[in-house]
């Protein structure tokens, strides 16, 4: 009984909020509720993690018509953070993603593929390292309601798969057969504007 | 000879100082050249950057020690005309200043993220400056940059001291190597 009630008060917010129409929000960078996180094998015997600490960018959603959601996010390239700081000079240099020379990364989606019970594909552009790819990024609905200070947030989560020799990184090949992949984790609070 | 310099010749401290550094700075720039060069799988891609931080950080420590035995040790009389002489201390203390900031940069390559330099024998460096946006690619750009120009001015130097000896005959180099005192003045 009780989950029913609950369940009919998510749905209720859903559709209501959905009732608006499309309602863009931005991206909570200023609070940083927002990480784009990513991780790749090390050796094949463990994972490393890192993020990109600079990032903004917003939404729209529409709960109705949620194939006219989009999302665009621009990403500080060289704000990578792997938590060792001669990494990470690595990482960014020509061998790598070579900030110098692309110090942007940008996401424009391009559609949005609702499969119900809060998940979805997005689809969109991914320019890395000034080569543009359309990624998959599998969504999942996290949340969405009022903040306690007078603002209206939601968020949601998010997860590709990338292949480091399809952004024509030179170097991702000594790191070996078993770090060919980049696993993406995206968790995105956007600010109801 | 002596181990402090006097008016006439370097004492052995000094000597010692010089070719030892000299060394240590042909061998960290070939060591850091090479070490960069080198693939993510090769057995030495982890010692060598490892060897470079503990000789760079011995390097700083003669540095200091050579700036202090600078300072309270006489300098012998350079043999040159006035303005080479003042193009000579000019270029002595821009070597200084050049080697004191690339080891200073080095050590913020590897400390920007707020974690000690490691060292051999489990020594730790602590960090001293960190939460600095990009710090280590500013280091790095700036350590990479002033090594080019230290080999450029070691050449230079290498150059002028063998004009001295050979062209000049003014025994600058022999002075260096401790084999003139002095007390053959001319």
């Amino acid at each position: 009984m009780k989950k029913m009630i609950m369940a009919a008060l998510f749905g209720g917010a859903i559709l209501g909020s959905g009732f608006a129409g499309a309602v863009d929000y931005e991206i909570d960078t200023k609070g940083m509720h927002a990480f784009i996180e990513f991780k790749i094998r090390h050796l094949g015997y463990s994972w490393l993690l890192g993020r990109f600490n600079r990032f903004k960018g917003g939404f729209s959603y529409d709960g109705k018509h949620p194939q006219k959601n989009h999302v665009q996010v621009e990403i500080d390239v060289a704000s990578l953070d792997s938590n060792h700081a001669e990494r990470d000079k690595h990482l960014r240099s020509a061998r790598f993603f070579d900030v110098k020379k692309y110090p942007k990364a940008s996401f424009l989606s391009t559609s949005w593929e609702d499969l119900g019970e809060g998940r979805a594909i997005l689809r969109g552009d991914l320019t890395l390292r000034g080569i543009t790819r359309n990624i998959r990024i599998d969504v999942a609905d996290v949340g969405n309601g009022p903040d306690p200070w007078g603002g209206y947030r939601r968020g949601f989560e998010g997860h590709t798969v990338l292949k480091l020799s399809d952004w024509n990184m030179k170097e991702a090949k000594v790191l070996g057969p078993a770090a060919e992949e980049i696993q993406v984790y995206l968790s995105i609070e956007g600010v109801r504007q | 000879m002596k181990w402090k310099n006097d008016q006439a010749a370097w004492g052995w401290v000094s000597i010692s100082l010089h070719w030892i550094m000299a060394l240590m700075a042909i061998g960290l720039f070939l060591l850091g050249k090479y070490m960069m060069t080198l693939d993510y799988y090769h057995p030495l891609y982890q010692r060598l950057p490892d060897l470079h931080r503990s000789l760079g950080v011995l390097f700083a420590l003669l540095l200091v020690l050579r700036l202090l035995w600078r300072w309270i040790n006489p300098l012998p009389v350079i043999q040159a005309s006035p303005g080479e002489r003042v193009l000579a201390l000019l270029m002595h203390r821009l070597f200084y200043l050049v080697m004191a900031t690339i080891v200073a940069s080095g050590y913020l390559i590897s400390t920007a993220d707020g974690h000690p330099l490691a060292l051999y024998g489990g020594l730790k460096l602590p960090a001293l400056v960190s939460g600095v946006d990009n710090l280590e690619d500013r280091a790095g750009a700036v350590h990479g940059f002033l090594t080019w120009l230290l080999a450029g001015m070691l050449v230079l130097h290498a150059a002028a001291a063998l004009k001295h000896q050979y062209i000049d005959k003014d025994h600058t180099l022999s002075r260096m190597l401790g084999m003139y005192s002095g007390r053959r003045e001319k």
